[in-house]
Order: C-alpha cells, then sequence, then structure tokens
C-alpha cells in the first residue's frame, strides 16, 4: 500500500468503508438500491449469472464487492508487551 | 519494461494511470487495496469541462494485479469499466460504458460496449456490442474528439501523455490473441 515514500501524487488510498461509499454510489445509480442491499443480496447468491448481465453496470458492482472487504479485520492482534 | 519488484510495479501502473486521467481532470483517484488486488477509481463520477452543452461525468473503474513478467513484475488488468454520463436536472444517465470483466460471475466475458440509444429493435443499452481491449488512453481521446471535453493540459504536453502512456500499456499487454471474443 502506497504510504510515506510510496504515496502517489493524485491517488488517495481507501478503507473498506471508503470503498463502500464508492459501492453505495454506484448502486444506487445503476439499481437504485443501496450499497448495502447490493452486498447482501450477492453474498447470498441469490443474484445468479442472468441477473448480473440483465442491467449494464450491474456486473461491475458484482466485481466492486470483493474490495469491500475489510482486510484489517483478519489481521492477528497484536502482542501485548 | 518489467519493475525489479511487485511495489514498483503496483505504483508505476496507478502513476500511468492517474497521469493519463490528468488530461482532463485534477480529481484526485482513488484506490483500494485487498491482499494483491488492487481498484482505482473515480465513484462517484467527476465532472468534466466541457466547450458546450450539459455538464458531462465521468465514472472509472480499473482493477489489476501485480504477476510475475521474466525477471520482474508486471501489471495484469483483471476488469476496467470507463463510464460517460450526462446531468440531466438532478439525474446523472448513462451515454455509453465501455467493460471488460472476464473472471466476473455473468456469462459476457468480452470487452464490450453499452450505448444508451434507441433503435428500430429497441433500446440498445443492455446489448453488449464487442469491442477490442480499450485503453483508458483511447476512451480519453474520445471523449475529447466526439464529447467537446476539454483537455485542461496544453495539445502538446496531453498528446505526448496519452501516447507514451498508450504505448506502454500495449508493450505489457499480456491479452493479445487470435481466439474469437465470443464463443
Amino acid at each position: 500500500m502506497p504510504k510515506g515514500k510510496n504515496r502517489i501524487v493524485g491517488i488517495k488510498v481507501v478503507s473498506a468503508a471508503g470503498f463502500r461509499k464508492a459501492l453505495d454510489s454506484r448502486a444506487r445509480r445503476v439499481l437504485g438500491v443501496s450499497g448495502a442491499e447490493f452486498l447482501k443480496q450477492y453474498s447470498s447468491g441469490s443474484l445468479g449469472p442472468r441477473s448480473l448481465d440483465r442491467k449494464p453496470g450491474t456486473l461491475e458492482l458484482a466485481t466492486m464487492c470483493f474490495f469491500t472487504k475489510d482486510r484489517s479485520a483478519s489481521k492477528k492482534p497484536k502482542r501485548r508487551t | 519494461m518489467p519493475a525489479k519488484n511487485r511495489n514498483d510495479a503496483h505504483s508505476n501502473f496507478a502513476r500511468y494511470f492517474r497521469e493519463s486521467l490528468s488530461v482532463v481532470t485534477t480529481s484526485t483517484l482513488k484506490m483500494r487495496v485487498v491482499g494483491d488486488e488492487r481498484a482505482l477509481f473515480y465513484e462517484p463520477p467527476i465532472r468534466l469541462q466541457r466547450s458546450a452543452g450539459d455538464d458531462l461525468y465521468l465514472a472509472v473503474l480499473q482493477t489489476y494485479r501485480v504477476v510475475g513478467a521474466g525477471d520482474g513484475f508486471k501489471v495484469s488488468t483483471t476488469s476496467y469499466s470507463y463510464e460517460l454520463l450526462l446531468k440531466k436536472g438532478r439525474e446523472l444517465e448513462t451515454i455509453a460504458e465501455f467493460h471488460w470483466h472476464p473472471n466476473a460471475d455473468g456469462n459476457v466475458k468480452w470487452p464490450h460496449v453499452h450505448v444508451k440509444a434507441n433503435s428500430p429493435e429497441g433500446a440498445l443499452d443492455r446489448k453488449h456490442f464487442p469491442t477490442a481491449r480499450v485503453a483508458l488512453e483511447d476512451f480519453l481521446r474520445f471523449l475529447m474528439r466526439d464529447f467537446e471535453v476539454t483537455a485542461i493540459l496544453p495539445r502538446a504536453k496531453w498528446k505526448e501523455i496519452l501516447t507514451r502512456n498508450k504505448k506502454e500499456f500495449v508493450a505489457n499487454a499480456s491479452w493479445l490473441d487470435y481466439k474469437p471474443l465470443i464463443s
């Protein structure tokens, strides 16, 4: 992740919460539902390939779901000293 | 040319991508990193400068990962979405969107464009018109040529940036093959 000297001018790295805002913006624009609602439907497997192909932009929403994962959730807790 | 390490490959690609977009916008590009996968995006869409007509907006989503290439590393695109929108009142309406998402769950694996238009056949926006792989640089030139989007850099500068970065894109492409687009 670009931090410190690896930071790239003109690019901002966002958290999972920041990315969920982007998903919400797109889901409302494309399907008229919230990002949380789309994520719930997609994660439950209720959106099959035909559903995803039906409306332009829906597959991109599916692609975005992967990036809503919170990496920090899988990190091991720091050892207390 | 392949990068020496994963971080350089990632940074080089993000820098080229942002530089190409700098031809039409100063908006900060956003990035999300999850493991080896990365997404660069403008969402919500950003407003573009235009010489005439209603306001146009741009939404971008590019996902990629870094892969080994010979002795070094390079970026491999996993999907893209380049979308042009028009603001009518308070609503944003899509004009055209160029997509490629070969690994997604849907049945459409080939690069395609959706066009918001009517025809004797009816609405066309749900049709997947096949295209070649579209580079961001070509999409930006399309916006400037056919939609009067204004470059915010001098002509010589933006031409140099888009030409150089498209050349880099093609030089590193691993997707040029003979297979039919639609199987």
